[in-house]
């Protein structure tokens, strides 16, 4: 990578080690992203303060913190409620989507997940503006969008 | 407003939920009023309000009613409100309640002990009225669909 064109970094937060090596490579190699690692959703928080990525993927299921707990840590925060989060599940049930959509996740994708989707899912992720985010992660219908 | 006889010594806040009818009864527990006042205007008129200044007077108030969602800042005078949360959350008939967070913390740590200790939300202040209540909103529905749901967190 040049120093003219910064790789883009992805905070992958999974505890699953096969799945940690798929996505490093494929996001590293096919997506061009520099990737970070972390194995729970509480050292995920930490990692999203400390080295503040891009964008994340996020597993639901995790020791401590579980991922929709850890995408409405950051959606509670001002500092990072504009982060593209995609939210990742081995989980195959209709409610289960629904259920990740409703923490407030940018996009959510069913494991086994094929490398191209999910890069699809990042750059839309990452293009969406503020009130775009707040409409998708939201749910928001016209009826709701009287309140804001 | 119910005498205190009625409700053995326990003395409920001055504006305890006015709406006769709600679809949603909301508690908060804030020090500062006018901040609780602010974002509980933006809900909708269908929810009841109680805004109580401590952990003593909020468990006086669960006591008289328990609300279908507990808002709480974190610093209490009396107590931390995480221990509240904690409290409300191991109450089995309290499962149902929604347990939200407003505080003016932002510690990555505050934030996991809150969702630890059983918190279904964690908003730092200063906080828009308008995304309080999207949030509310999304908690009911996610509520809802957990609960229709196998899936356990």
């Amino acid at each position: 990578m040049n120093e003219h064109a910064e790789a883009l970094r992805v905070l992958v937060v999974d505890d699953d080690p096969g799945v940690i090596a798929v996505l490093r490579d494929g996001l590293r190699l096919v997506g061009g992203y520099e990737v970070l690692i972390a194995r729970d959703g509480a050292h995920g928080l930490e990692s999203v303060f400390e080295t503040a990525p891009d964008c994340i993927i996020v597993d639901v299921r995790m020791p401590g913190l579980n991922g929709y707990q850890f995408v409405r840590a950051l959606r509670g925060d001002p500092a990072t409620a504009q982060k593209p989060i995609i939210v990742l599940s081995a989980l195959v049930q209709d409610r289960d989507e629904l259920a990740g959509m409703l923490s407030g996740a940018d996009a959510y994708l069913f494991k086994p997940i094929k490398m191209a989707d999910l890069l699809q899912a990042l750059q839309q992720a990452m293009n969406l503006t503020a009130s775009e985010r707040l409409k998708r992660s939201h749910l928001l219908t016209e009826e709701d969008r009287s309140l804001t | 407003m119910t005498s205190d006889d009625n409700n053995r010594g326990l003395r409920l806040p001055a504006n305890y939920y006015p709406k006769s009818s709600p679809q949603m009864s909301v508690l908060f527990i804030e020090p500062d009023h006018a901040n609780a006042e602010r974002l509980s205007r933006a809900l909708t008129n269908l929810s009841a309000v109680a805004i109580v200044p401590s952990a003593h007077a909020a468990i006086n108030a669960i006591s008289l009613h328990v609300p279908s969602l507990i808002v709480t800042e974190i610093d209490l005078p009396d107590a931390n409100g995480l221990e509240l949360i904690a409290r409300v959350h191991a109450t089995p008939a309290m499962r149902h309640v929604l347990l939200m967070v407003v505080t003016a913390r932002t510690g990555v740590r505050d934030k996991i002990n809150a969702f630890q200790s059983g918190a279904d939300d964690y908003l730092v202040k200063p906080l828009d009225p308008a995304v309080f209540a999207l949030r509310v909103q999304l908690l009911s529905r996610f509520r809802k669909v957990i609960s229709n749901s196998s899936l356990t967190l």
